[in-house]
């Protein structure tokens, strides 16, 4: 496994980013074969666990070290067709157009104060889902409990000993969370939970299996690489490896006269 | 955080929880319950999903959610306490009801019904040799019954002779949950430790006989309407998922 890490300033936080091998970036495309959101939801969330340290992110944070880690691999270049036209785009500024976190989303219910704000999730299925992943503090009778470092089942058990009114609190946070969404490109939007951002994550990351292959192969034939060896090296480094190699054979190619220069 | 710290905080904010005084019409007493919470107001509104079953799926759900927050015996109540009830955990999440753009306190309609009388008596019905003990439903009995029913209807395309036969059921079962006991010729069944076996002997008398019963019903339903009136008004309130949604 690879264990070089860049640091990253996001949203204010220092996250360190490892590369991920060809091995790994190759089982990432497999993983996200799928279309299932739930399937898509605990892949990314791996991803984050194996690639980032340091302080818990929320679902756009975790967003922007995806894109980075995305970039470290392709670069900023990202193509899409867009009402039947293939456009070219820098992913920079689709990921300078991130807002973390907006003014903290207050609800009072019977006493006790609620404040809500950026999911830790990339997609909840249900109403309630949101609201439990959106909880950061409970302030109740005067004490104030953090909940931005408890884990999703803590913050639920911790609100079904409390009286919230789910649909209001539900279409509160609906509306207020709107301001998160992401312009991706004129009036298409990322939402943040309804598995939009899945969607759009996946669809950067997605790689034509049968290339991927005929790379692997190409690197094992011609490098004499092993298996083995693709968990040493990142996929970047491979293909610049690959071009060495051509580069090299085609300064080697013999005369037309059958003289090989090197000889 | 720990799960020490965590498990002291959750331990905390339990033992804080005040719970809601509520009235039960048919003891004429007050219950003590605790509010719904997040997950129990998911559940009611699921129930909605299905709506040929969606009254029987309700009923269930909302036992289920009352034997976990009343802190009484459940078997003590009656289908006309779950109105009261459904109307009290609604008030908790919001005391505003809307309807017809008209605004309405739930606590008006609770504070009404202390003063409603709840009048339903165990009866008997004769009808010639038949003798009905007729009874409102416990809480628990209904929930039974409701069970029996989804358990069999639950995975069914309701259509064609399905539905006739859910209808069929649907009218013995009611029948069912308000007799207790029948008597024929001196010979006295208690009908409600064999349901099912309660439910064929039914099927087999002639629904002549059930007239009166049916009557009984309708006065109990009559009754549960009346605890879900709008003070004032002639508006009931619809005890249906729907209304959980605020």
């Amino acid at each position: 496994m690879i264990s070089n890490y860049f640091n990253f300033n996001v949203n204010n936080k220092n996250v360190k980013l490892r590369e991920v091998s060809f091995y790994e970036y190759k089982n990432i495309c497999k993983k996200i074969l799928t279309d299932e959101l739930d399937d898509l939801n605990i892949v990314f969330n791996e991803i984050i666990e194996a690639t980032t340290k340091g302080p818990s992110l929320n679902c756009l944070e975790k967003f922007q070290c995806l894109m980075l880690l995305r970039n470290l691999i392709y670069g900023k270049e990202f193509n899409f067709i867009y009402d039947d036209k293939k456009i070219h785009t820098d992913l920079s500024l689709l990921m300078n157009g991130v807002k973390f976190d907006i003014p903290d989303i207050c609800v009072e219910s019977d006493g006790v104060l609620f404040t809500f704000n950026t999911p830790n999730n990339f997609y909840s299925k249900s109403m309630d889902d949101v609201i439990v992943d959106s909880l950061k503090k409970i302030l109740i009778k005067d004490r104030e409990i953090n909940c931005s470092e408890l884990s999703f089942n803590q913050r639920k058990q911790l609100l079904d000993e409390l009286s919230l009114p789910i649909y209001e609190t539900f279409l509160t946070l609906k509306e207020k969370l709107q301001d998160l969404n992401i312009t991706f490109y004129k009036d298409a939007t990322i939402n943040i939970y309804d598995g939009s951002l899945l969607l759009f994550l996946k669809r950067v990351f997605q790689d034509d299996m049968m290339n991927l292959y005929s790379f692997e192969y190409a690197c094992i034939r011609g490098l004499k690489l092993s298996a083995m060896d693709m968990e040493r090296y990142t996929y970047p480094e491979l293909k610049i490896f690959l071009q060495e190699l051509t580069k090299e054979a085609k300064n080697n190619k013999p005369k037309p006269d059958g003289i090989d220069i090197e000889q | 955080m720990s799960n020490t710290n965590f498990n002291d905080i959750l331990n905390e904010i339990a033992s804080s929880k005040a719970p809601l005084t509520s009235y039960s019409p048919s003891r004429k007493e007050t219950v003590q319950m605790l509010p719904l919470t997040l997950s129990q107001q998911k559940s009611i509104i699921e129930t909605s999903v299905d709506t040929t079953l969606a009254a029987l799926f309700f009923n269930n759900t909302f036992f289920k959610i009352l034997k976990q927050n009343v802190k009484d015996d459940i078997s003590k109540f009656d289908t006309v306490d779950r109105v009261q009830f459904a109307i009290q955990l609604r008030s908790q999440l919001s005391n505003k009801y809307v309807n017809n753009g008209q605004e309405y306190l739930l606590t008006d309609v609770l504070e009404k019904n202390k003063k409603t009388n709840h009048n339903i008596k165990e009866s008997q019905i004769v009808s010639d040799n038949y003798i009905f003990t007729v009874k409102n439903p416990s809480l628990v009995l209904d929930d039974r019954i409701n069970s029996i029913l989804i358990n069999k209807y639950k995975n069914e395309n309701l259509n064609g002779t399905k539905l006739k036969n859910l209808i069929s059921d649907l009218f013995v079962h009611e029948i069912l949950k308000f007799v207790p006991k029948l008597k024929v010729n001196d010979k006295e069944v208690e009908l409600h430790h064999d349901l099912q076996g309660a439910a064929n002997l039914l099927e087999r008398i002639d629904s002549s006989k059930f007239v009166e019963i049916t009557k009984y019903i309708n006065d109990v339903r009559d009754l549960e309407k009346s605890f879900a009136v709008l003070p004032g008004t002639n508006i009931n309130i619809d005890i249906v998922p729907d209304f959980f949604i605020v």
